[in-house]
């Protein structure tokens, strides 16, 4: 959200050497990276021993996300309109950023809403028995302040603890007061391999016609439209299927373009005509059409780390 | 003599009282799914603001039912406080607000909650990007959205399906607001208005909800949380009518997309955009009547003035 430009200290016309070797074809990345190449990241499951699930991944920037999912069982109480309300708890903590910063705020709301879209079928598997079920706190650290935005980090990490977390094994009848094998290696995983998977959120952002995904920084800051784009599947191998989008300050309403167009003459023009004003309506089907692709892959390489533990 | 200990009755007799027979509530005709509310949107109502607009839904049958008002007023451009660093453009901030009292059951509190900070930042990335926010360096433009009254549906997401009263305040909020900018006289690209679309499944009238296959869901324009129906999923767009540009774009729930069999994702932004085009005859309306309003006091001034001369 705000902190791509709030806190990106580069010139005009860095800027707008940037955003015309991104928008080339083929475009060229700071780092040299494919259009759909994600950065190098150290990831790992079941790190945490007090927790039912937990996962941690770094970026090669040094963004660190610690995730811990623990469970505990709650009486049941339906709303007046029979729905399951508060069954899952996210929290996200932001080190070295105020608890109300909206960025915190818009990763919560992420993970809340793909986690809980309809077709989830979360608080199914929470379910104990009908008179209890299971209470989930999914509690997300971000450690170091990262440098680039921390959404697709945040969700990879949050989808890998999601993955390795264990329920103990119900032991009791089905109308008694639940107990509990209390061998854990009995336990059953929340996401059984066949079932559909816990979701992920990925940032895509396009400059001119090209499609960029894991955005640093500096892309961030010269991107036509950023979109978080969650996405679901049942299985690593299926296409998945888009369950929510959502709209990311992009660019920099407006800082690049006249200071730019003062700056560097007709390069900086271009940059005038785009960075103001929104997108083509074709240019945000384009961007969630292109991370359903990528979107199999990412969720191809989450079972690579998955199985790598198992 | 009358005993003075008690409370007697007056000695001759009252009548009971009548009340006024409660109206019949009509029930409306159920609305088509392409058929769209009429929109109540006035500006300069709030005097002290630069610009200022009013935004408010028809209410449904029954009279009383609650129904979606917004006010925005927009203050600025304002210099900004000296101990800011140096900014060369505008820096917006949008700050959406529900009014203790504007949801039906709950009381909501003073304190800005997670879900207004989130709908003030979405809010705030749908307007930036319509300000020529660099016509004005050093300054700031400060953007209040209250709600006054929602028609609910804001429980969040569930198994049953997605909520849609969130994405109509978001959307009435961004028609709102650039109805206030634009009486602010802030310079702007276009105007942005707010269109919201859903996929809904209706139970089919008279039949068993078991027995029979499940209806397919039709994308409904403009849904309000009262109407019923299962949501399947939900969008809401930020669109500049007059550049063809989506500024904001916020969808719920599970859409298939072309290569999946059907095109709900491009079903779902057409509907919305659709509903934001429309939307925007009524922002224009609007902004039109402010124009023409201040043409006529500006002429009446003017020749005011000379009589004032005269005398």
């Amino acid at each position: 959200m705000a902190p791509p430009t709030s806190t990106t200290l580069i010139s005009p016309a860095e800027l707008s050497y940037l955003r015309s070797s991104l928008a080339l074809n083929p475009p060229i990345r700071p780092d040299a990276r494919s259009p759909t190449q994600f950065r190098p990241l150290v990831a790992e499951i079941d790190i945490l021993p007090s927790t039912n699930g937990s996962a941690r991944m770094i970026w090669g920037d040094g963004g660190e996300c610690v995730v811990g999912v623990k469970v505990e069982v709650e009486p049941t109480e339906l709303t007046a309109d029979g729905k399951r309300k508060n069954w899952v708890e996210i929290g996200v903590e932001v080190q070295g950023q105020r608890d109300d910063d909206p960025l915190g705020v818009f990763l919560g709301m992420t993970v809340t809403e793909s986690l809980l879209t309809p077709s989830s079928t979360l608080t199914e598997r929470l379910a104990i028995t009908s008179r209890f079920h299971w209470k989930m706190y999914i509690d997300i650290l971000l450690i170091t302040p990262p440098l680039s935005h921390p959404g697709t980090l945040l969700s990879l990490s949050t989808n890998l603890a999601l993955r390795s977390t264990r329920l103990p094994r119900l032991t009791s009848e089905a109308d008694e007061d639940p107990m509990f094998d209390d061998d854990w290696d009995a336990s059953v995983p929340l996401y059984q391999a066949s079932n559909q998977l816990p979701p992920i959120t990925l940032l895509v952002l396009s400059v001119g016609d090209n499609i960029f995904f894991d955005p640093t920084k500096e892309e961030l800051a010269v991107a036509d439209c950023v979109l978080a784009v969650s996405l679901a599947t049942n299985s690593a191998k299926d296409t998945p299927k888009v369950i929510g989008v959502r709209t990311l300050e992009s660019g920099s309403g407006g800082i690049v373009t006249t200071a730019g167009a003062k700056d560097v003459g007709s390069g900086g023009a271009a940059v005038e005509a785009t960075s103001m004003g929104g997108v083509k309506r074709t240019v945000v089907k384009k961007i969630i059409k292109e991370s359903l692709s990528v979107g199999k892959e990412v969720f191809g390489s989450l079972q690579g780390v998955v199985d790598a533990n198992h | 003599m009358t005993d003075r200990r008690r409370i007697n009755g007056p000695s001759d007799g009252t009548t009971p009282i009548v009340y006024a027979g409660v109206p019949k509530a009509k029930q409306l005709p159920p609305r088509a799914p392409d058929a769209l509310r009429k929109i109540f949107l006035k500006t300069s109502l709030t005097p002290p603001a630069t610009g200022s607009s009013f935004l408010e839904l028809p209410s449904p049958a029954p009279a009383g039912t609650p129904t979606l008002k917004l006010t925005a007023s927009v203050y600025g451009p304002r210099p900004l406080p000296p101990s800011a660093p140096f900014s060369p453009h505008a820096r917006l901030t949008a700050e959406l607000k529900f009014a203790p009292f504007s949801t039906p059951h709950k009381r909501r509190g003073y304190v800005r909650d997670a879900v207004e900070r989130d709908l003030s930042v979405q809010l705030q990335n749908a307007l930036v990007k319509s300000i020529k926010t660099a016509a004005y360096p050093k300054s700031g433009i400060d953007i209040f959205i209250t709600v006054l009254d929602c028609e609910g549906g804001l429980d969040g997401d569930d198994d049953d399906g997605v909520e849609v009263g969130l994405m109509n305040v978001l959307a009435g909020a961004i028609t709102c607001a650039s109805a206030a900018v634009a009486d602010a006289g802030i310079e702007c690209v276009d105007l942005v208005s707010g269109g919201v679309a859903a996929l809904v499944r209706r139970a089919p009238a008279g039949g068993d909800a078991m027995d029979v296959d499940l209806p397919a869901p039709v994308v409904v324009l403009d849904p309000s949380p009262a109407d019923g129906g299962q949501v399947v999923s939900a969008a809401v767009v930020g669109y500049m009518a007059g550049r063809d540009e989506v500024t904001l774009l916020w969808t719920k729930g599970a859409m298939e997309t072309a290569d999946q069999g059907g095109d709900e994702l491009d079903l779902l932004m057409d509907g919305a955009i659709t509903t934001a085009t429309a939307v925007r005859l009524v922002l224009n309306e609007a902004v039109k009547e402010r124009l023409l309003l201040g043409i006529a006091r500006s002429r009446l001034k003017k020749e005011g003035g000379g009589d004032v001369l005269m005398s």
